[in-house]
């Protein structure tokens, strides 16, 4: 089995950087990552939003 | 109308398959919907026709829980049928687009749907779990001899974790990981992450868990990103996001009030991003190791 490597000790820098609001449905919003990172599907009871998620990240980029 | 949750990306990312649901007396899921998730054009739908012929009466689908691409380019896909307590194993061959469904159910009971959470890369094996640290890969034939002689009992899949699925580490299948899981009784089911634990799935059908990572306290929702070997949950207080990397357990090495309580938590796959998500926000975060 493969054990899994120790990660580098430090902390992260966590920040907030966007917020995307829709309208109230009765269902909270859901999102899923593709496999490979790179698209996000997100949704809500009336609407599909697919998202380069690497354009989207370079928009955070300070 | 799409339904929030319970779709699944194909494993090249290629592919959206979603629960497409009707709105009027309540939430009712009909059919599925395959997507390409480049463009968002519809591929196909199987449902109405073909679909409600083979299912009719059989409950409304919950949700989609894996798909894989098999060898010779058949899908697997788990599906959910909870009225009648079935989790079912979909075939079906994109090359005639979708139209050949070779359903078989692989197990039933109160909760089954989530409780085979995964298929192999060839189509043959399931990942399932019948108690909480009971893990165990089936090939489907196993599966479906054990439904032939009815051998699952009504209540066998009351209880169980939140299988993350066969993980490809590497060049095999040989490892699944999933963030464990307690549920609550009464048809009240209740979510509570405890334990992160890897087991080797080369040796069915008992796999023997290794236990990774234990929260002080349960936490109502988390993430787990293998890649970075890093956990994002909400704490206690649910307005607030917490980030623990896998060897130290203790307390958070991050943490950050998101304003709101938090309904659930996705890290990206390359961990640098983390979605929190309350009633109506979905709110992006970055996430940096410092000194990287």
């Amino acid at each position: 089995m493969k054990l899994w490597s120790r990660t580098p000790k430090g902390g992260f820098d966590f920040k907030k950087k966007a917020d995307l609001s829709f309208k109230k449905t009765g269902a909270a919003p859901w999102a899923e990552f593709s496999p490979g990172g790179d698209m996000i599907a997100m949704w809500t009871a009336r609407e599909l939003t697919l998202i380069d998620a690497v354009s989207w990240q370079q928009r955070f980029q300070p | 109308m799409p339904s929030p949750g319970n779709s699944v990306f194909s494993p090249d990312g290629q592919r959206l398959i979603y629960c497409e649901a009707t709105f009027g007396h309540g939430f009712r899921w009909d059919s599925l919907v395959v997507l390409n998730a480049r463009t968002g054009t519809q591929i196909a739908e199987i449902g109405n026709s073909q679909w409600n012929k083979r299912w009719s009466g059989e409950g409304e689908i919950q949700g989609a829980f894996s798909y894989q691409i098999a060898s010779d380019s058949r899908i697997a896909l788990t599906i959910g049928l909870p009225r009648k307590g079935l989790t079912c194993l979909l075939i079906l061959s994109e090359s005639k687009h979708f139209n050949e469904v070779d359903a078989r159910v692989i197990c039933k009971g109160y909760g089954s749907p989530q409780s085979v959470s995964s298929v192999s890369r060839d189509g043959e094996r399931l990942l399932w779990s019948s108690t909480i640290y009971n893990l165990a890969v089936k090939s489907v034939s196993e599966f479906l001899a054990d439904v032939k002689a009815d051998s699952f009992g009504a209540d066998t899949f009351s209880a169980g974790p939140q299988l993350i699925g066969f993980a490809p580490l590497g060049d095999d299948e040989v490892y699944g990981w999933l963030l464990a899981t307690r549920r609550g009784g009464g048809g009240r089911l209740r979510t509570t992450y405890e334990e992160l634990v890897i087991g080797d799935v080369s040796s069915p059908p008992a796999i023997p868990l290794t236990s990774l990572f234990r929260f002080p306290k349960g936490r109502s929702a988390a993430s787990f990103c293998p890649r970075q070997e890093i956990i994002a949950s909400v704490g206690e207080n649910s307005r607030r996001l917490e980030l623990w990397t896998m060897h130290e357990s203790s307390a958070p090495v991050a943490t950050a009030d998101n304003g709101a309580d938090v309904e659930w938590v996705k890290l990206s796959s390359s961990g640098d991003i983390l979605l929190a998500c309350n009633a109506a926000t979905v709110g992006a975060w970055t996430l940096k190791r410092k000194g990287a």
